[in-house]
């Protein structure tokens, strides 16, 4: 299943073609309040119903942030539900505060690195900690991600979230030099309840320039990765093909809020 | 079964099976088809059964025109 960013709806049979899937959708109203959509691809435009069926898209919405029913969540599916319920629970009670994108940078850039990096000493801002990962060549830029473009008055409802619905906040960090792009997601939030729980940070997207492809590398073992990603390139280098032992993945497309340090 | 086997004969007859069509096919799939972790069970019973008490299911179809 692609992956879809926040707000994003179902497209299934979008995009034209005669390939695209026919799907049916179950939209089913909770109470007190929240829904779950399931769509089901059950066939394609050109050759009608048949096939293996999958699921295409899910959401649970309404129900704190939305979260997104990948492929294999189904047996879990109740459990699911009951975490979004308790996430609703906690954060229901708050106020929703403005969105403000430079505090929620300032917040990412100062807390503990030993807070997001599982076994980094403590005393270094996590800022300084990924500043520091490529070395003095590489561009910092941090932006924030999940809550519609920055400037925009009306950002969540541009994302196409309704008023009852909320979304995870994400403050993201990115380093450039010439070898290399890395991303790093931390999710510090929603967008209409600001700054609450705990601060994740996904594993770094690390993506090799001269071998044209991306790793994702859990942050304890950044230093390990960058290093590897810089030795020599061998006579021979087949590209696209991740071989150290990490998972290749797909670029995604990061469309927040631009904030250059 | 019967049922199910005689609508797709229809179908597969026509260009272009009907939203009523769809809908029939879709609820009664099995959805261990879809994950096989799942039990054998229609779509609509399993979505009911999971997600369904105490709330309202809408169905629908996309569907490129």
């Amino acid at each position: 299943m692609a992956e879809r960013s926040p707000g994003e709806s179902d497209d299934c049979a979008e995009g034209g073609g005669d390939s695209a899937p026919l799907c049916i959708t179950a939209e089913v109203h909770l109470r007190p309040r929240g829904r779950v959509v399931l769509s089901i691809a059950v066939g394609s435009v050109q050759g009608g119903l048949g096939g293996r069926p999958a699921l295409f898209f899910g959401t649970i919405e309404g129900l704190g942030p939305t979260e997104q029913v990948e492929t294999g969540d189904l047996p879990g599916l109740a459990p699911k539900l009951r975490a979004a319920r308790a996430v609703d629970a906690r954060l229901s009670p708050l106020p929703d505060v403005p969105i403000d994108d430079d505090a929620w940078i300032r917040t990412v850039q100062q807390m503990p690195a030993a807070q997001l990096v599982p076994g980094h000493p403590a005393g270094t801002s996590f800022g300084d900690w990924i500043a520091a990962r490529m070395g003095p060549r590489a561009h910092v830029t941090w932006s924030t991600e999940g809550c519609g473009p920055r400037g925009d008055p009306h950002r969540l409802e541009t994302m196409g979230v309704a008023p009852d619905q909320d979304e995870w906040a994400f403050v993201n960090v990115a380093l450039e030099d010439p070898d290399a792009h890395l991303l790093v997601r931390v999710r510090i939030g929603t967008c209409r309840k600001g700054i609450v729980g705990k601060a994740v940070a996904s594993p770094a997207h690390l993506y090799d320039k001269r071998r044209h492809r991306i790793d994702q590398i859990p942050l304890d073992v950044l230093d390990a990765g960058i290093a590897e990603m810089r030795a020599p390139l061998p006579a021979t280098t087949q590209t696209g093909a991740s071989s150290r032992g990490r998972g290749a993945v797909t670029p995604r497309s990061t469309s927040g809020s631009q904030n250059r340090r | 079964m019967v049922a199910l086997a005689v609508m797709l004969l229809g179908l597969a007859a026509g260009p272009e099976p009907s939203e009523a069509d769809v809908l029939a096919y879709g609820k009664s799939l099995d959805v261990h088809r879809i994950d096989p972790r799942l039990a054998s069970e229609p779509l609509q019973s399993w979505v009911e059964r999971t997600l369904g008490r105490g709330g309202t299911v809408t169905w629908g179809i996309r569907r490129l025109r």
